[in-house]
């Protein structure tokens, strides 16, 4: 309710207002009047109490996650499209370094190729995550490929143009991977089975 | 100075692999050929200077450097011998294997690192928007987000937003400026009364003391963006004074992908040259 308790606030300014000098009696009515809306509207809908809401809001997410308060949106209306539990979802992902990063994880894929695609896939649900955008880094991906033994310097860029354009968009040597729908259908489709293997 | 990155490295690895099966082909005779001769040359050359920017960025093992640094002098001064193909061969040999594991691998781990990576992500941001001059700006806050200072990131973010600002209003006109600043201060009410007073400006150092928040209010009149576009820059020069003062707020990385973000839209996007 907007204005709990109006009338009973309305007869006391009235009767404050009834012992003001004739000249000052409508001036006073308004001052008064516009404080009890003023009042009214920080605690009930907007101000202090909002803040307070809020914090409580947030303070009750930090209990529960390490997820960053900026992400924790997305991060959950992600989890609800792959149909995977956020708690899930949460332990692929370490958000105790800032930038926060995978929990070490095996790609999925038999060949370096597959490998090396998965792995681009993976991280451009990062990007989205932290951006908004599904592309993933070139140089974050051949240093992942490093790390995972796929990087084969001759072929990195054909195993990447591979995928295209059923993964992805755009594959230039030192651009940003763009992925295509089918590849953030794809990269959901991972990040939901790695999720589920935890 | 540029520090070389993984593709650059890969591209000369790829260019000493060349010259060493040419060398092959040349089994122990004398090396005679000038291109191959000038090529070793160049090759040298180019990895001393490399080697400094590898050295200077701290991304390689010293060691490892030093020990090519000195087999390439050693092929330089050979160029000006009469040398046989195997004695370069023999030379060329740290370039070629355990180059990849003691140079290219380091630095792909460097430039793939998740705080590398943060930085070029921030580049990006602006990458639709951003036109020459400004790049300086944006190139300094990445520097500042790979030694994780974020306070600085922000401040170096909101500069080239001023300059973006700045430089707008040349191209428009000091008088389009004073015209719009005639209109802003004639109206009442918050934020319009809280423009400083007798500020017109007929030059670019007048133009640089003005405050940012006076050029946001007159922005409405110059640039047409409404109340609530002025009231979210508002917000984020407010960021921009907090991290710029001591304190206990302790931006982390997506503070700074958050506000460059909305510097794009809100400024980048919206105020052109």
């Amino acid at each position: 309710m907007l204005y709990p308790d109006a009338e009973k606030y309305l007869d006391e300014i009235l009767k404050i207002v009834e012992n003001c000098p004739e000249n000052y009696k409508s001036k006073c009515f308004e001052i008064l009047l516009e404080g009890y809306v003023t009042f009214q509207m920080r605690t009930t809908m907007g101000g202090e109490r909002r803040q307070q809401v809020q914090k409580a809001v947030t303070d009750e997410a930090q209990k529960e996650t390490q997820i960053p308060v900026e992400i924790l949106q997305r991060f959950k209306t992600f989890a609800k499209r792959l149909e995977v539990s956020p708690d899930k979802l949460e332990l692929i992902f370490d958000f105790t370094t800032d930038p926060f990063i995978y929990q070490p994880f095996t790609p999925p894929g038999t060949s370096a190729a597959e490998k090396v695609r998965s792995i681009a896939l993976v991280l451009a649900a990062k990007t989205y995550l932290t951006t908004g955008n599904w592309s993933a880094d070139w140089k974050e991906v051949k240093s992942l490929c490093v790390d995972h033994s796929c990087y084969i310097s001759n072929n990195h860029l054909t195993n990447l143009q591979n995928g295209k354009p059923s993964l992805f968009k755009t594959v230039e040597a030192g651009q940003a991977i763009a992925l295509s729908p089918d590849g953030v259908k794809q990269a959901e489709a991972t990040i939901k089975a790695l999720a589920e293997a935890e | 100075m540029h520090i070389p990155d993984s593709d650059e490295l890969e591209e000369f690895h790829e260019k000493v692999r060349s010259l060493d099966s040419q060398l092959a082909k040349l089994n122990s005779a004398e090396v005679t050929r000038t291109e191959v001769i000038t090529e070793l040359n160049t090759v040298s050359k180019q990895w001393l200077k490399m080697s400094v920017a590898l050295s200077e960025g701290g991304v390689c093992d010293l060691s490892a450097l030093q020990k090519i640094d000195e087999t390439t002098k050693d092929i330089l001064q050979s160029t000006t011998a009469r040398t046989r193909a195997t004695s370069y061969r023999k030379k060329l040999a740290l370039l070629l294997d355990p180059f990849t594991t003691s140079i290219i691998v380091p630095v792909i781990k460097y430039e793939g690192s998740p705080i590398q990576t943060a930085a070029r992500q921030i580049k990006d941001i602006f990458s639709a928007h951003i036109l020459e001059g400004e790049e300086a700006y944006l190139d300094e806050a990445g520097k500042c987000i790979t030694v994780h200072c974020y306070r600085a990131a922000i401040i170096m973010l909101w500069t080239a937003a001023i300059s973006r600002f700045h430089r707008s209003i040349e191209n428009l006109g000091f008088s389009a400026y004073n015209t719009a600043y005639a209109t802003t201060i004639a109206k009442t009410g918050n934020p319009f009364n809280k423009v400083s007073k007798g500020a017109t400006i007929s030059s670019l150092p007048e133009l640089q003391r003005i405050r940012d928040f006076d050029i946001l209010v007159v922005g409405m009149e110059l640039w047409k963006y409404d109340l609530q576009t002025y009231e979210e820059l508002d917000r984020l020069l407010g960021a921009r004074n907090t991290y710029a003062h001591p304190g206990m707020a302790n931006p982390t990385i997506l503070d700074v992908q958050q506000f460059a973000s909305k510097i794009d839209t809100f400024i980048f996007s919206k105020v052109k040259i």
